[in-house]
């Protein structure tokens, strides 16, 4: 593991690129769901939903670059929820793209929590650290 | 680390200008060499030439065994400190000082531990997470110092690393940088236009006028023997007096001065009987009378009438006319001379040194006389 040091002067670079990634592969997800959906009042909070998920973690991307311990919690919250959706995907007209889908939306989910739980694996020796420093 | 062999050097830019010809510099591992030189000289070019920024028209450039005259700068293994630092305003101390490392895709491991040992070394630990906005001057250069020592260099080429700084913060810096040399046992080259920098930090001096090496030595050499009358002048604050005259009879004889040579000075310049000279005296051996010990042949007293007097602290400028010879003698300030008062002065005439009118050169006391 990384030492607390280090931690202090490097920026959170893994779990930046993770959330990243986890925003990629929600968009890929979304496009796709889009591209079969019905259209009715659904496709309105389905895009709704997804542009604010993706400003959101877009911002914890940011918050956790800087080993914010409470958007790493977030995160993980955002990724409860991704696995929910992910079983709970609206009627499809072509339901071959179902499995593509379900399986974007967990892998998606699995960057998520690695950069979550990473990050406040970080946190928690960097605060060692300055504990030690001040000490 | 390595040394470092310049031979015959020459940069010629697009303009036809030749800023440097003739360079040759054999630097051994671990020396601390300053170039100095009025502005214009060929300083930086010289610098800019061993860091693979200029292009080098004509020579051979060795560091260490390898010649590297078409390598590119990266592959160098020197490091070069501007006097602007160009250090990145929007990354911290920590981000600045490992850059050049990030930029390679270095292990984050092997990054950190180099940053820090690096800030350890240039006393910057505490303010690593600050930014450059956030330093002084001298932290700000040490940032920059300390980002070239992370690359392992070879060498390191410093052009006026202190002239943005304020007098004290300079001096302060200047024995920091000598500390910082001693402790790395790197090669330091070091250009400035400033002779107090020059003399108290170098190993050797390299003195340069228009592109062309007047004299290398320690500075007590090129201080006590310059080979010529540029570097006479140039070296010392304030500048050597000359004064045009004949030897005559085991005389220097002119309208301004008169004075017997001594013994030494007499074999030397047998072959100038009748010839004219230049002497050259330095300021500080133009003395008030009353603190010398004795008098002995060694020293000539004149009686002048000062116009001129300016007070440094413990010491005085004098300037008085010889005829219509202004000369400029430093005497301390406890004989509280005043301005039009008339004085006795001595001249120290073992410290003299005499200069050939055509050549310029120092002709030499029994000595040999530097390179050409
Ligand atoms: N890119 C260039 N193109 C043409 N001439 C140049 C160029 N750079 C420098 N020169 C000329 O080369 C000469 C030496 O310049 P250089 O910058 O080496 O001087 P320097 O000794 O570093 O002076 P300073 O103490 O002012 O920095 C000068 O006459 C200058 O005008
Ligand atoms: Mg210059």
């Amino acid at each position: 593991m990384a030492n607390g040091e280090k931690l202090f002067y490097q920026d959170n670079k893994t779990g930046y690129s993770l959330v990243l990634g986890f925003i990629l592969l929600n968009i890929a997800a979304t496009i796709f769901t889009l591209k079969s959906m019905y259209i009715d009042y659904n496709i309105g909070i389905f895009t709704l939903y997804n542009i604010i998920l993706t400003l959101l973690s877009f911002l914890a991307a940011v918050k956790l670059k800087k080993y914010s311990l409470n958007w790493a919690i977030f995160s993980l919250v955002i990724g409860f929820l991704q696995v929910i959706r992910s079983f709970r995907i609206p009627e499809l007209k072509n339901s071959d793209m179902k499995q593509l889908i379900v399986i974007l939306m967990l892998s998606s989910t699995v960057l998520l929590f690695l950069g979550g739980i990473t990050t406040i694996a970080k946190v928690k020796v960097k605060k060692k650290y300055l504990e030690h420093k001040k000490a | 680390m390595a040394g470092l062999r310049c031979i015959n050097l020459k940069k010629c830019y697009d303009n036809n200008v030749v800023a440097v010809q003739g360079f040759n510099l054999d630097i051994k591992d671990g020396e601390f060499i300053v170039l100095l030189g009025p502005s214009g000289c060929g300083k930086s070019t010289a610098l800019r030439m061993i860091a693979g920024l200029e292009k080098i028209t004509d020579g051979e450039l060795f560091i260490g065994d390898k010649l590297v005259n078409t390598l590119a700068p990266s592959d160098r293994d020197i490091a070069m400190v501007f006097q602007n630092y160009a250090l990145y305003g929007n990354m911290t101390v920590y981000e600045n000082i490992g850059f050049s490392l990030t930029i390679r895709h270095q292990d984050t491991d092997v990054i950190h531990e180099k940053t820090i040992k690096a800030a350890e070394v240039v006393e910057l630990s505490r303010v690593l997470n600050n930014k450059p906005a956030n330093l002084s001057g001298g932290q700000r250069q040490r940032v920059a110092l300390g980002r070239s020592m992370v690359r392992d260099a070879k060498v390191f080429l410093l052009d006026e690393p202190l002239s943005n700084l304020d007098a004290k913060l300079r001096n302060e810096t200047r024995r920091e940088l000598v500390k910082l040399q001693r402790r790395l046992g790197t090669t330091f080259i070091y250009v400035t236009h400033d002779q107090v920098e020059a003399m108290t930090m170098a190993d050797r001096m390299v003195i340069m006028k228009d592109g062309i090496i007047q004299q290398i030595g320690t500075p007590a050499d090129v201080y006590n023997s310059p080979c010529n009358m540029f570097v006479a002048g140039f070296i010392g604050s304030p500048p050597t007096n000359f004064i045009t005259g004949e030897i005559k009879n085991g005389s220097f004889v002119s309208k301004d001065l008169t004075f017997p040579l001594i013994e030494d000075h007499k074999k030397a310049l047998s072959s100038y009987e009748n010839r004219t000279v230049i002497v050259g005296i330095r300021p500080e051996n133009i003395r008030e009378s009353h603190v010398l010990p004795v008098k002995s042949n060694d020293i000539i007293s004149i009686n002048v009438k000062l116009d001129v007097v300016e007070l440094l602290g413990a010491d005085m400028l004098i300037h008085f006319y010889l005829n219509d010879k202004m000369l400029t003698g430093k005497v301390l300030s406890s004989s509280d001379f005043k301005r039009d008062q008339n004085v006795e002065l001595s001249v120290f005439l073992r410290h003299v040194h005499f200069f050939d009118p055509e050549t310029t050169k120092r002709i030499d006391v029994g000595g040999t006389l530097c390179n050409d």
